[in-house]
């Protein structure tokens, strides 16, 4: 009778030829890996190496600036402050406009049958106190009317009346004291 | 033994499945180069982009402030520091403003009857920067007070009080009291008194600048107001005391101050030829 053999070899060697086809497949991808993984190494170093060189001629640009600058620091000063003084004259006059436009508008106000026979203004309790002389009473009336109407009421609407006289001549004199900063009249 | 066999079995994977082998030594060497290379350098770029944008923003604010440098020196508003400088000056304005007080008496027409002036401190440009005098942190101005009488017809003490605020230096009536000023005939009868005559007495302020000004290299330049360029065209009318800057020593060298016979020159060859 004739024996029967069965090749093992032959199923072992079929297994290998197909792993080490797969493992060609493996290196392949790994390899197109490693190539992707190095290109973007070397185009990271080489963004970085541009980036440093940006970076230093910023800096470098900065400095140079920063001397031209420097080189006209009197001016800048001068320049600074004229600005400041001109911004500590535009606070004066903003202080001292209430007088004169009241000042202005009462003197303005009376004809010439009214005369100021004194006047009287303190900074710091911002009041103007006038006197008043007028030749009769229908002048004073007048007076009164001015001192009463809507056009003086709705620029000061503080004024205070008083020390209404009569001298021998005939002519009456009154006090006004007018509250420039609109707070209470002080006495 | 057993090194022996393993040694064996390492040989003929290597043999066998080499290509194996070569991607496991590839991913090691990868994840090395990731780990080791690429992450610092990702984290530097993103460091680097920060850095970039700050320094960008920097320069730009340093170019800014050299064109407004620039522009801000030869712009119409800075043309006229000259007359800022002379209606707020650095130092106390003593001889300015009596001159300026004077020019506005006469052209008033006013009659000049007392005038007080309390100077205080006065202080070379030698010893304010040395710092001996001390100026008060906060503070921008100062004022030089004077207190005067003056008298003349209504009108006149008007038009008075309205020029004395239109000069330079900056000055402003602070306090005033007018009243009629009785003729001394007037004051004997009892007659009507005729009111041409008023007499006032005043308190003015001129005001000087006292203020330290800081610079700061990226700090951007102020820029005008209306309201401060609106001042500019009021300052623009006053009326400056015409009082030249003196920048040096007038006069002197006088050999013979006392202009006593015999004791000028004489007297200095004499002390020569005694030496």
């Amino acid at each position: 009778m004739a024996t029967r053999s069965i090749n093992f070899v032959r199923e072992h060697r079929r297994q290998l030829k197909f792993l080490i086809e797969k493992d060609r497949q493996v290196l392949k991808l790994v390899g197109i890996g490693f190539g992707v993984l190095v290109i973007l190494l070397v185009a990271s170093l080489a963004i970085n190496w541009n980036m440093n060189r940006q970076l230093t001629n910023l800096v470098s640009k900065q400095e140079s600036t920063r001397q031209t600058i420097n080189s006209q620091a009197d001016l800048e000063l001068k320049y600074l402050t004229f600005v400041a003084k001109l911004n500590v004259l535009t606070g004066l006059f903003a202080n001292r406009q209430g007088k004169q436009e009241a000042l202005a508008f009462f003197r303005s106000l009376f004809d010439d049958d009214v005369k100021i026979a004194g006047l009287k203004y303190d900074d710091k309790d911002q009041q103007l106190m006038f006197s008043i002389r007028s030749k009769s009473i229908f002048s004073l009336d007048q007076v009164f009317n001015v001192l009463k109407s809507d056009q003086v009421a709705k620029q000061y609407p503080l004024i205070d009346k008083k020390g209404l006289s009569r001298s021998n001549d005939g002519s009456y004199s009154l006090q006004a004291i007018v509250q420039l900063d609109k707070k209470e009249i002080k006495p | 033994m057993k090194s022996e066999e393993l040694e064996k079995q390492l040989r003929v994977l290597i043999k066998t499945r080499h290509s194996l082998v070569l991607s496991g030594l590839l991913v090691i060497i990868g994840v090395m180069l990731i780990g080791l290379v690429m992450l610092p350098q990702i984290k530097s770029i993103i460091s680097l982009r920060q850095k970039i944008s700050q320094e960008t923003g920097q320069l730009a604010k340093l170019q800014q402030k050299v064109l407004e440098l620039n522009e801000a020196l030869i712009s119409p508003e800075y043309s006229q520091v000259d007359v800022v400088n002379q209606a707020l000056p650095s130092k106390k304005p003593i001889l300015d403003l009596l001159m300026s007080l004077s020019t506005t008496i006469s052209r008033s027409g006013v009659k000049l009857e007392q005038l007080e002036l309390s100077p205080g401190l006065i202080a070379t440009e030698g010893a304010e920067q040395s710092g001996t005098v001390k100026k008060q942190s906060g503070v921008n101005k100062d004022n030089l007070a004077l207190s005067l009488k003056i008298s003349g017809s209504f009108s006149q003490v008007e038009e008075f009080m309205k020029r004395v605020e239109e000069i330079s230096p900056f000055t402003t009536i602070t306090s005033f009291n007018l009243s009629e000023k009785l003729s001394k005939a007037d004051e004997t009868t009892d007659s009507t008194i005729k009111v041409d005559q008023v007499a006032i007495t005043m308190d003015i302020q001129t005001f000087f600048f006292v203020q330290t000004i800081k610079q700061t290299l990226e700090k951007p330049l102020p820029v005008l107001s209306n309201t401060e360029r609106e001042t500019l065209r009021q300052l623009a009318n006053f009326r400056t005391s015409g009082l030249a800057e003196q920048n040096e020593i007038m006069g002197g060298g006088l050999e013979d101050l006392f202009g006593v016979a015999g004791y000028g020159p004489e007297l200095k060859q004499l002390l020569q030829e005694a030496q």
